[in-house]
């Protein structure tokens, strides 16, 4: 296991400790570098979920005025980060301390930084986990179980499940574990495999139910990149969708700000509502990727921004041939300007903070005439409209 | 300044059946939210807000469906009244009641009356009742009244008494499905083509309402933002003129049990409710599914707590789905807990626990899933009229035993009466043989048993 961060001045107070799980290689599935498995499944090495991992790591690590163990959330800092990665050739992480080699993610390696991060959690019952993995998952069609592979999965092809774990009893067994907050953050496949179906036995969760103890958890989030028996996609190298959705969201893309409070909080349901909608905004020339949450009871929030969310907006003005004479603008309530443009060359693209607009468009030329909509509720991530204007 | 909210959505739907409680929020221009509260039907809610300036606040209804109503309130005097009304509500008169609750396209000819009954241009939709009895599983008798259609869209009502319904249908391109109705009272089916409603997978879309709106918007809050859920739970308990939501109403009693249950607002006081409602509501397997988890969750540190709760579990699966898709997640959750236990892990009871959760449909509020019968969920998706797959059927379960038998014989019952009924000829469908009129001239249905399909030319080829 390598820890990328521990604060351990604060260890015992409230705060976030987060455990980042990415696996890119697979020796023993096919075009690995080892014998490969009889139960391969048809499972391809891969690349994207180490990038994944990494930029997710790389999260919490970043604000804009340096590293700052408060920034996501005022009142939980983040405590500690650990992390494992299997990537095919060496990617160092990038931490406040420097750049740092992780430990590989076989089982084993899981299973100790599992303990260790858990062990935090335990420290207080006001802390917050995250749990994060991107890797291959496959969905058991029996029970609808979602089992993730490790990078060792294949060793044993007498003990095929001995590299994969069963995410959902794991997560089942800490809701007795840890009195705090868990989110979930699986970026795998959720694909059944008919050999799979045929196969005997069933992976061990990380972390075993003890059925004779009491849930005591405040509350968790599990949030999957696709829904059960879907594909999760990702480009070669680069970060998956799921994950760049997730991290646009997270780097302030939603939340929510009641009167009595100045922070904007970020919980399970605001980040799957931002997560969706930036997924369908970036996959319109994709196969559709529909992520699913499941909130039990009422976990804490997971972030507290102090700035408002932001919301990209894209305003096309059609028909297309008025483009080149209108000036599209963004009104606040108030009458006041907050962004324009003129003669836009396609889709206008700006960001604002989250609220109430105008949003509208009126003619150099007076080619048509002023076309406004009063009243719009732009709320994060995105708000997308077209403009039709008439002479 | 104090802000009134209310709702006016009973001109096009006196019954009330879209909805009684619906969440508001208060936004400043910088969306903060400023008050947040619940309206209803017949109650004008209030709020009271801070008036800094001359700066104006906008009041947003969320509805089930997730669609937004934003109106703009220009701060200044003491008091304003907001009224959110359902004139913009799209959809003919006798269905706006759905509009709250699923996106309904905007298509211009769809809302209005037509004389054909199809569900689009090829689609052909067959429809039954299953109604569970001691003996298990057998096809009820249809006994529809008030039917309405129009081009794409197709509604009916049926009396049901208190055990448990299924519904199910199936055509040439709809793949066979089952859907719980809630029993102990009268339901309205809604069916929509693909083509009138936004987000369906299959090509048709179904929506049921026992009548019961506090109880069903609690469900699609659910759904969406649990969170919204409770405060809607919360209100109910408090609003004049509405009942307690721990009224003797089963189906709002377990509504409000799986809302509590899900935010962590369980209570021992619940748990003693809960007992009576297994008592009094046997038929409905929620209940015990209900006890079963929350023992489960209080911890198996003794023989009998053990067995107490995989009693409740196995009693609840036998006795039929869960009337609310909710269910779906604690079956999850209970097989999640049981299966490294091998005397439970092997039971029939677990498998068809597995079985409904891997066929059920992630779609509206009530529990459904793919299948055959109520006794036989599949994965593979059939198609087509019933007799066509009967063959293959009776194999199936010709290897499951006794329950398998029962049900073949309410399928054959089924098949033959319908032909009766319906005066099959062969495979084929004749416009002499449709159940349904077309809303003009529209005379209330009423049939013994089998099946009903919606498309008049209907071929087998």
């Amino acid at each position: 296991m390598t820890t990328l961060y521990e604060n351990l001045t604060t260890a015992n107070n409230a705060g976030i400790h987060a455990l980042v799980i990415g696996i890119a290689e697979y020796p023993h599935l096919l075009n690995g570098t080892k014998t490969t498995t009889k139960n391969a499944f048809g499972l391809q090495q891969l690349t994207s979920p180490v990038v994944s991992a990494a930029a997710f790591v790389d999260w919490p690590f970043r604000s804009h005025q340096g590293f700052d163990p408060h920034h996501l959330n005022p009142d939980a800092p983040l405590l500690s980060v650990e992390c494992l990665l299997s990537p095919k050739e060496a990617t160092p992480v990038h931490t406040p301390a420097g750049d740092v080699l992780v430990e590989r993610a076989n089982r084993e390696a899981i299973r100790l930084a599992f303990k260790v991060w858990v062990s935090r959690l335990q420290k207080n019952p006001d802390n917050v986990g995250i749990f994060y993995v991107a890797g291959h998952g496959l969905l058991d069609t029996e029970d609808n179980t979602l089992n993730i592979l490790c990078e060792d999965f294949g060793f044993d092809d007498d003990d095929v499940w001995s590299g994969a774990f069963d995410f959902p009893r794991t997560a089942r067994a800490l809701e007795r574990k840890v009195r705090g907050s868990i989110y979930y953050f699986v970026d795998c496949c959720r694909q059944a495999s008919k050999k799979l179906s045929a196969n005997t036995g069933k992976p061990r969760p990380i972390q075993s139910i003890e059925h004779d103890d009491e849930v005591i958890h405040t509350g968790s989030t599990r949030l999957y990149a696709t829904s059960a028996t879907e594909k999760a996609y990702g480009d070669p190298g680069k970060v998956s969708r799921f994950t760049e959705a997730l991290l646009l969201a997270l780097k302030g893309h939603c939340g929510e700000r009641t009167d009595d409070s100045p922070i904007w909080q970020v919980d399970g349901t605001t980040l799957k509502v931002a997560v969706d909608k930036l997924l369908k905004r970036a996959g319109k020339s994709y196969a559709p990727q529909v992520p699913k949450e499941d909130t039990e009871k009422s976990p804490r929030a997971l972030l507290g921004l102090t700035q408002p969310p932001k919301v990209m907006v894209e305003v096309d003005v059609a028909p297309d041939r008025h483009r080149s004479s209108a000036t599209v603008y963004l009104k606040s309530p108030r009458g006041t300007i907050v962004s324009q443009v003129t003669s836009p060359p396609g889709v206008w693209q700006t960001v604002v903070p989250k609220g109430i607009y105008d949003v509208g468009a009126f003619a150099i030329n007076e080619a048509f005439a002023e076309t406004t909509m009063e009243d719009q509720d732009l709320s994060p991530p995105a708000y997308v409209r077209v403009l039709r204007v008439s002479t | 300044m104090k802000l009134k909210v209310a709702l006016d959505f009973g001109k096009l739907d006196p019954e009330r059946v879209s909805t009684q409680l619906l969440p508001y929020e208060v936004l400043d221009s910088h969306g903060v939210l400023r008050a947040k509260g619940v309206v209803g039907s017949s109650y004008t809610a209030s709020s009271v807000i801070e008036a800094e300036d001359s700066a104006p606040v906008f009041v947003r209804l969320t509805l089930p469906s997730g669609r937004t109503l934003l109106r703009k309130v220009t701060s200044g005097k003491k008091a304003e009244l907001v009224t959110f009304s359902d004139s913009s509500f799209r959809g003919a008169p006798w269905y706006r009641w759905v509009s709250p609750r699923v996106s309904l396209a905007s298509q211009k000819g769809v809302v209005a009356t037509q004389k054909t009954i199809s569900l689009g241009s090829s689609e052909s939709v067959w429809v039954r009742i299953w109604q569970r009895s001691e003996s298990g599983w057998r096809v009820a008798p249809l006994a529809f009244e008030d039917p309405e259609s129009s081009k794409g869209a197709r509604q009916f009502e049926r009396q049901l008494g208190s055990s448990p319904f299924m519904l199910q249908f199936g055509g040439a391109k709809t793949p066979w499905r089952l859907m719980s109705l809630p029993g102990g009272g009268r339901v309205r089916v809604f069916f929509a083509a693909k083509s009138l409603v936004q987000g369906t997978e299959d090509s048709v879309r179904v929506v049921v309402t026992g009548f019961r709106p506090i109880a069903e918007t609690l469900m699609q809050f659910l759904k969406s933002d649990p969170k919204a859920a409770a405060q809607l739970l919360t209100a109910s308990q408090e609003l004049p003129g509405i009942s307690s939501i721990d009224s003797v109403d089963p189906v709002e009693a377990l509504a409000a049990s799986y809302v509590r249950l899900r935010v962590g607002a369980w209570s021992e006081e619940q748990t003693i409710l809960l007992d009576g409602y297994c008592e009094r509501f046997g038929w409905i397997p929620d209940f015990r599914l209900l006890r079963a988890i929350t023992n489960a969750r209080s911890g198996l540190s003794s023989h009998s707590k053990f067995d107490a709760c995989v009693d409740d579990l196995f009693q609840s699966i036998r006795s039929g789905p869960p009337i609310f898709a909710e269910g779906a997640r604690l079956i999850r959750e209970m097989i999640e807990i049981l299966s490294d236990i091998e005397s439970v892990n092997d039971t029939d009871e677990l498998k068809l626990a597995r079985r409904l959760l891997r066929t059920s449909v992630d779609d509206g509020v009530a529990f459904s899933f793919y299948g055959a019968d109520p006794y036989t969920p599949t994965v593979r998706r059939r198609f087509g009229i019933p007799e066509a797959t009967r063959e293959s059927d009776s194999r199936k379960h010709a290897k499951s035993g006794k329950r398998a038998a029962s049900s073949v014989r309410s399928w054959k019952m089924s098949v033959e009466e319908a032909r009766v009924e319906s005066g099959i000829a062969g495979h084929e469908f004749t416009k002499a043989s449709l159940p349904f009129p077309s809303r003009e001239g529209s005379q209330p249905v009423s049939r013994s048993d089998g099946y009903l399909t919606f498309l008049r030319d209907f071929r087998r080829k």
